[in-house]
């Protein structure tokens, strides 16, 4: 396989989904992983018919380390050298006071947004490490840069990925390994549907009177990042609606 | 019609990169900086080789009052502005602060954020009367960090990126984005300023590794600028490699 190889966490929808076009059509070889089977599958054979590059999906809960391990130690041969990793499987649960908050949103939000982030950074970046190539991008959040209100444990979560990515590249550029991230401000994408377990109308609320961010234009950063010169290590990008100029201040046309 | 950009400390660096990519992807260009030949040999560079239109300001971004009659007396045809660049800026000496010389703690001041305020100020009735305006701040990874003999330095640059902050709450309701782009160290002029034009000095900071180009960061500059209309970058950290941060300096990839 010429092509390089990325792999794509939590590659089913939003980010995950439009990343996984946008590389498959920069000519990177793909390996896709998620939750839910049927879903990875179409998009599997989606991206083989319409795409002139490889790809492969890998089903498991991130928050499953034997799943996670697994699921890895089937990977064939051919794929193993992963050049980019885009860990974007990551869930907001909830949005209440830290006093009533859910004990089992929390721990399902710290599970996968960094245990899970960590078990699968750990389990490909030796192989990494050995070839001194290799790059890998964290998705955070403007959750990852302010706290906002009712959002304690969320953005606890993205703070947490924040200092792990800042970490990754102190220990990993020695390596010849890039560490970046990307932070987005408000998505359109089922994030705030699975937030509220599944109530559209409190998800639509979210983006009313305002153009929010597209899953494309994340993935056209994502892109972007991953396609500079060799020497350049793009840290973090900061990446927000136009109409949101942080956590607390967005401007709604109702 | 062509998008205006007027980019501060142009004759040089990140600024003049930045002049010469943007020249190449269509904008016309009002370039300002102190160095008045530098600045016209530039304009001649970029008329010859592009398409694009370049006017020279040439004032000393610390004083106030020439920046305001430089921008009051701008041809009408050059006053429709859509992008401003606020690159001007220079880090003088890192010694500790108990032995540092108050005029280089001065002369950043009066650069980096004074400058950089100043100039803002004048152009944001311009700005604000403009489709799709956008300003970017170059800020540093000394907007993030301090390292070692950079106190002044940072707090330059920290001003900047609480400017850049308050900037973007204050004309959210006006459409006009706002983006900070913060490089790491990267070669240009800025080492031998630092140095105060000590040639060797400047040159043995780069000895043992790649640092940024100046196209580097301008690339970083063109991406932001041309994101779809809905789309602000907020801020672009960005090093070479062998920097993990401002304390952190990779001399060697382990073998």
């Amino acid at each position: 396989m010429e092509n390089k190889i990325a792999l794509i966490t939590g590659a089913t929808s939003g980010i995950g989904k439009a990343t996984a076009y946008k590389l498959a059509k920069e000519g990177y070889n793909l390996i896709i992983t998620g939750r839910r089977v049927k879903i990875l599958m179409e998009l599997e054979v989606f991206i083989q018919k319409n795409y002139k590059v490889r790809c492969i999906s890998l089903n498991f809960d991130i928050r499953e380390p034997n799943e996670l391990e697994n699921s890895m130690h089937k990977l064939p041969k051919e794929w193993h050298e992963i050049e980019l990793l885009i860990n974007n499987a990551g869930l907001a649960l909830g949005m209440e006071s830290i006093h009533e908050g859910d004990l089992q949103q929390w721990n399902q939000m710290i599970d996968t947004n960094i245990k899970g982030l960590l078990h699968i950074s750990k389990m490909i970046l030796p192989g990494m490490v050995e070839r001194k190539s290799g790059h890998i991008i964290n998705i955070s959040s403007i959750a990852g840069k302010e706290a906002y209100g009712n959002g304690a444990v969320y953005c606890g979560t993205k703070h947490a990925v924040e200092a792990i990515t800042k970490g990754m590249r102190i220990d990993l550029l020695p390596h010849g390994i890039k560490v970046s991230s990307v932070s987005p401000g408000m998505v359109d994408t089922g994030f705030s549907t699975v937030r509220f377990s599944g109530n559209k109308e409190k998800a639509e609320a979210v983006y009313k009177g305002l153009t929010p961010l597209y899953a494309e234009d994340i993935a056209d950063t994502i892109a972007w990042i991953a396609s500079r010169p060799k020497h350049v290590n793009i840290n973090d990008v900061l990446i927000m609606p136009t109409a949101q100029a942080n956590a607390s201040n967005t401007y709604k046309k109702i | 019609m062509n998008k205006i950009a007027f980019i501060t400390g142009a004759s040089a660096g990140i600024g003049e990169a930045t002049a010469k990519l943007l020249a190449e992807n269509g904008y016309n260009l009002i370039l300002a900086a102190r160095r008045k030949e530098k600045l016209e040999q530039l304009k001649s560079e970029i008329e010859k080789n592009t398409d694009a239109k370049v006017y020279c300001l040439n004032f000393d971004i610390q004083k106030r009052k020439d920046i305001e009659k430089a921008i009051k007396n701008l041809p009408e045809k050059w006053q429709q502005i859509n992008i401003l660049i606020n690159n001007a800026g220079l880090g003088l000496s890192f010694d500790p602060v108990f032995a540092a010389e108050i005029e280089d703690w001065e002369t950043m001041m009066d650069t980096n954020v004074k400058g950089l305020m100043s100039i803002t100020h004048s152009l944001l009735p311009h700005l604000m009367n403009t489709q799709d305006a956008h300003i970017v701040n170059i800020g540093s990874t000394a907007s993030k960090q301090v390292k070692k003999g950079s106190s002044v330095y940072s707090a330059t640059k920290f001003a900047v990126e609480a400017f850049t902050k308050g900037l973007r709450i204050d004309l959210l309701k006006y459409d006009i984005r706002v983006t900070q782009i913060n490089p790491g160290i990267v070669e240009t002029e800025f080492a031998l300023v630092k140095s105060k034009g000590n040639k060797t000095e400047a040159d043995s900071a780069y000895k043992d590794y790649t640092p940024l180009k100046p196209i580097d960061v301008a690339e970083a500059i063109l991406f932001a600028i041309e994101r779809p209309k809905h789309v602000n970058i907020n801020d672009i950290l960005l090093t070479s490699v062998v920097e993990a941060d401002m304390n952190n300096m990779i001399n060697k990839i382990v073998e």
